[in-house]
């Protein structure tokens, strides 16, 4: 097969598999999109805002809005309305139900769905003392959805009417008034959940609401606004975070890199076949075609068949998503008509470049001078440094991402397993308060687990005896505390008072610790240690966080009785399924006192390694990616491979003639391939290398990656491209000896 | 320089063509040779089987009693740079490198030390009568001065022997003379000159005339 159409039939497959693969993937993603639409529909979420975390305090816990904040929110110019939900909340006084104090329009704001309401009243009118609860709670409680309807239950310390019962397990939901939030418990107090219902389309309200609520107070640092239908959007999980959020900026770094080798394939290729046609158009030239017809003929014809390549590779992309169940929609159409376009544009300008024939010599003069063609020479670097590039910050941001998760992981602790009291259990029955005998229990049901009581007390504070007070939180905890988290093991036996780092200025003095926000109860004992604080945003973990200090419950420093929330167990591998085992704890506890709400057991590592399963997902798409950027990379190869071969056929040749080897001849061209990939891949490597250290190596993880490790990288990206380059040279070298210099040189038609 | 039955084929089976079919032939030091015969008998064949460029698939070819045959390919091309200078009818010399970086082109693989090389090129290519034009890329030269260039050129490791393949093919009447003078120079200084040429004229110059017909000597002169 001559070279021409080897060029052809390359550019044919790159362009119909990029056309497929990009066809499939906007069709994928329509299905995604269409339910969607479909979600703010039903929501009528295109009319609401709602209060998020500003990307500059992600990991922080966020700040709540108290009564004056709302009512301020309320007089926003185009805000209509203000709905709220509390935390969930219990109280022992009442029916041992979670519940949530919420504003009257609530429930129309978050469109619940009822089962079952009072007739002849609208649905979703949450009135003063009356109540809303869960389809899970109505059965438990009442038996039966419409049983419940009309019933009263004692919630949030006064009793009230159910109005109806809505669709799911969640809490119930209390009618309350703005003043009832100033009233709820400290840690629970003010409201986190809050909507805006807008008086135009919210999208077009967001910026002038956002701009008066900074500047009248409303909303506090750290929160933002965003519009209902943004937060319902289906990647919204991968863009809220940061670990996933920066591999996905990857992925389109790897598409743009693949969307550059595809337009360099499609104008290499043309530029071999228009140098294999330049004789041809010589003498149609010399036959009398006017030279701008030559061009646009030939253009026409370029375009026509790259526009008919990637409609057979878009429609055969779309098909087969279809069969999968994704959806043609607007935005696949105009993402593929936009895609079409670059490609017919990509496919023009090397023709309006090389296709004007001149004369024999200087087509002659050009075909030797081919691989030399500015443009061409130009794409292929600029390829070779974005592929080189997004090759290096994506292995690195994969590694760091897939390090820091994994950090996260173990600054948690995993195999820690917290046993709590499920408060959202829709059972009418009392929380459930641990206390020393339930370590005991799981101490003789299961020797040598390391298990430990833990309470925590906010609103604490300490101080130096004649010092003003400081804030601190406490965590008190009883049992095997620090083989649980594994900290310094010297600590353990310190007895005292442990504080963090933060409060190093304490160690070895006796200070008066507050234990919660009552005078009463204060003690006075030394600090005795200092520990890493966590480093993890999560608060899951049972380990200490900055501004938290310990005390041991069994200890001096604790003379009280101690009775706790939380459980936490360590269950290893070494212990068979540890989430099985975790589960077992559990039950055999809640077993122990049937008529208190059962105790749940959850992983403290759980929300991260669902992040690391998600990261792994999207790794092997990324991983897809990757091997689609280093298989275009290599037809890429070829085709440089093909135009320096046919650059080099005729000065081959007369070096030949002029005295060197073909070992010689090959060397140089191998020195030439390296030469072309290699300095625009150790550029790219390099500018990749640097874009991560500023930008993402801080940003994505809580340590960085270890210099070794980037270099290796940056090692390894060096190495594909001297390989690259060593075969293109190879190649184009083999190919360029392989024919006779005399046939070359000494024929006649030259 | 000596043939012995030698044969050349290109291509097989029913695409084979016979370009070479036993010539035998005795080059003298100091001869001025034209190889003269129709298109397709077998004068560039010839030329490239005498230049090394193409290895015979039959018969002998020695030079100095060496036989080509049991030279490698880096013997060959070092036979090939110290040996033969080469003109061809097309010239190909590199269109954008000037006149001077032509003529240095060979040098790296003859046998003078680098320092000796670009005050050798100026002197060849004011030999030639091209002083004036050393730095000009050849795509800017005319036909003749080109041919002058690839003349200058082919004399840069000083070899014993110019294998000329239709050297004033693509020249005007003039211009032609002019090389054909040059070529006269050359072999009064005592190299030896083999001109494949389909031109009478040119022919008639070179001191033995050898006739070519279907890949044979059909006769001499």
């Amino acid at each position: 097969m001559d070279r021409a159409k080897a060029a052809n039939l390359i550019t044919a497959f790159v362009v119909i598999l990029s056309t497929a693969l990009l066809s499939w993937y906007v069709a994928e993603g329509g299905a995604a999109r269409a339910a969607w639409k479909k979600s703010v529909a039903q929501t009528r979420a295109d009319r609401y805002l709602t209060l998020t975390i500003d990307s500059a305090y992600r990991g922080y816990e966020p700040p709540a809005l108290g009564a004056a904040q709302l009512r301020r929110l309320g007089k926003a110019p185009g805000v209509q309305s203000v709905a709220w939900a509390s935390a969930v909340l219990f109280d022992a006084s009442s029916a041992h139900l979670p519940y949530r104090l919420v504003s009257q329009g609530y429930p129309r704001a978050k469109r619940l769905r009822l089962v079952a309401a009072t007739p002849g009243r609208p649905a979703l009118d949450l009135k003063a003392g009356e109540t809303l609860i869960s389809r899970a709670q109505a059965q438990n409680v009442f038996a039966s959805d419409r049983a419940a309807v009309g019933r009263r239950l004692t919630l949030a310390g006064s009793e009230r009417l159910v109005a109806g019962v809505y669709a799911g397990a969640g809490p119930a939901l209390v009618a309350g008034t703005l003043d009832d939030i100033e009233t709820l418990p400290e840690h629970t107090r003010g409201v986190r959940e809050v909507y805006l219902e807008t008086r135009g389309p919210a999208p077009r309200s967001l910026k002038a609401i956002l701009r008066w609520a900074r500047s009248h107070s409303a909303i506090p640092k750290g929160l933002t606004l965003e519009t209902m239908a943004s937060v319902l959007r289906p990647d919204r999980a991968v863009v809220r975070n940061p670990y996933l959020n920066a591999l996905r900026w990857v992925g389109s770094g790897v598409a743009l890199a693949m969307l550059l080798l595809v337009v360099f394939s499609l104008a290499t290729g043309i530029v071999i076949q228009l140098r294999a046609g330049e004789r041809r158009r010589v003498l149609r030239l010399i036959w009398g075609a006017p030279p701008g017809r030559i061009v646009a003929e030939e253009a026409l014809s370029f375009t026509l068949r790259t526009l008919l390549y990637g409609l057979l590779g878009a429609l055969a992309g779309l098909l087969a998503a279809r069969l999968c169940g994704g959806v043609i929609d607007t935005f696949s159409v105009g993402v593929l008509a936009l895609t079409l376009l670059i490609l017919t544009i990509a496919s023009i300008i090397p023709v309006l470049l090389s296709a004007r024939p001149r004369n024999a010599y200087s087509a002659l003069a050009r075909s030797l001078a081919g691989a030399r063609a500015q443009s061409v020479a130009l794409l292929a670097k600029l390829a070779v440094f974005a592929s080189a590039l997004v090759l290096t910050v994506s292995i690195l941001i994969a590694m760091q991402v897939r390090a820091g998760i994994n950090e996260q992981i173990r600054a948690l602790g995993a195999g820690i397993y917290m046993l709590y009291p499920d408060h959202e259990s829709s059972s009418a029955k009392p929380m459930r308060i641990l206390q020393a005998a339930d370590l005991d229990t799981i101490r003789s049901r299961w020797p040598g687990l390391p298990a430990v009581l833990l309470s925590n007390f906010t609103g604490s504070a300490l101080r130096s005896p004649g010092e003003p007070w400081v804030k601190v939180n406490v965590r008190a905890s009883l049992g095997d505390y620090w083989d649980v988290v594994a900290q310094t093991p010297s600590l353990g036996d310190a007895g005292g008072i442990v504080v963090t780092k933060e409060l190093k200025r304490y160690l070895g003095k006796t200070v008066q610790l507050r234990i919660g926000p009552s005078e009463d109860n204060v003690v006075t004992c030394a600090v005795s240690g200092v520990v890493d604080a966590v480093k993890t945003a999560s608060n899951e973990s049972p380990r200490l966080k900055p501004g938290w200090l310990w005390v041991d419950a069994g200890g001096e420093c604790w003379p009280r009785t101690f009775r706790a929330p939380v459980a936490a167990i360590r269950a290893t591998r070494d212990v068979g399924d540890p989430d099985a085992l975790s589960a077992q704890v559990a039950a055999f506890l809640s077993a122990q006192r049937p008529n208190q709400k059962p105790l749940k057991a959850k992983s403290v590592v759980a929300n991260a390694e669902s992040t690391l399963a998600r990261l792994n997902r999207l790794l092997v798409a990324l991983g897809w990616q990757l091997v689609g950027l280093v298989t275009l990379s290599l037809l890429g190869v070829v085709l440089i491979a093909a135009m320096f071969a046919r650059a080099w056929v005729m000065v081959f040749a007369l070096h030949r003639a002029l005295g060197s080897s073909r070992g010689g001849l090959l060397v140089k061209a191998v020195i030439h391939g390296m030469g072309w990939v290699l300095a625009p891949a150790v550029i790219g490597a390099a500018a990749g290398l640097g874009a991560f250290i500023l930008w993402v190596r801080d940003a994505a993880s809580p340590s960085g990656l270890g210099l070794g490790q980037i270099g290796l990288v940056a090692l390894l990206v060096g190495l594909a491209a001297a390989a690259l380059g060593l075969a293109a040279g190879g190649l184009a070298g083999r190919a360029a000896l392989a024919a006779p210099p005399a046939r070359w040189l000494l024929r006649e038609d030259t | 320089m000596q043939l012995k039955n030698v044969l050349k084929y290109y291509g097989s089976g029913t695409t084979k063509v016979e370009a070479l079919r036993g010539v035998s032939l005795r080059l003298e030091p100091g001869e001025y040779l034209a190889v003269v015969g129709p298109s397709g008998s077998g004068k560039s064949t010839l030329l490239a089987v005498l230049g090394t460029l193409e290895q015979p698939d039959g018969g002998e070819y020695r030079i100095n009693g060496q036989n080509i045959a049991s030279l490698n390919d880096l013997q060959r091309a070092r036979l090939r740079a110290h040996t033969f200078g080469f003109v061809f009818q097309a010239f190909h010399l590199l269109p954008e490198r000037t006149a001077l970086q032509n003529t240095l082109l060979p040098m790296r693989y003859g046998p003078f030390p680098k320092s000796n090389w670009r005050r050798r090129a100026h002197k060849l290519l004011e030999s030639v009568g091209l002083e004036g034009k050393l730095d000009r890329p050849a795509h800017q030269l005319s036909g003749g001065e080109r041919q002058r260039v690839a003349l200058a050129r082919a004399l840069a490791n000083d070899p014993k022997v110019i294998l000329a393949d239709e050297p004033t093919g693509n020249l005007d009447s003039v211009t032609r003379d002019e090389i054909l003078e040059l070529f006269d120079r050359l072999h009064q200084q005592g190299r030896t000159l083999v001109v494949v040429t389909h031109d009478p004229e040119v022919a008639a110059r070179a001191g033995h005339i050898l006739y070519m017909r279907d890949g044979r000597i059909a006769g001499e002169a």
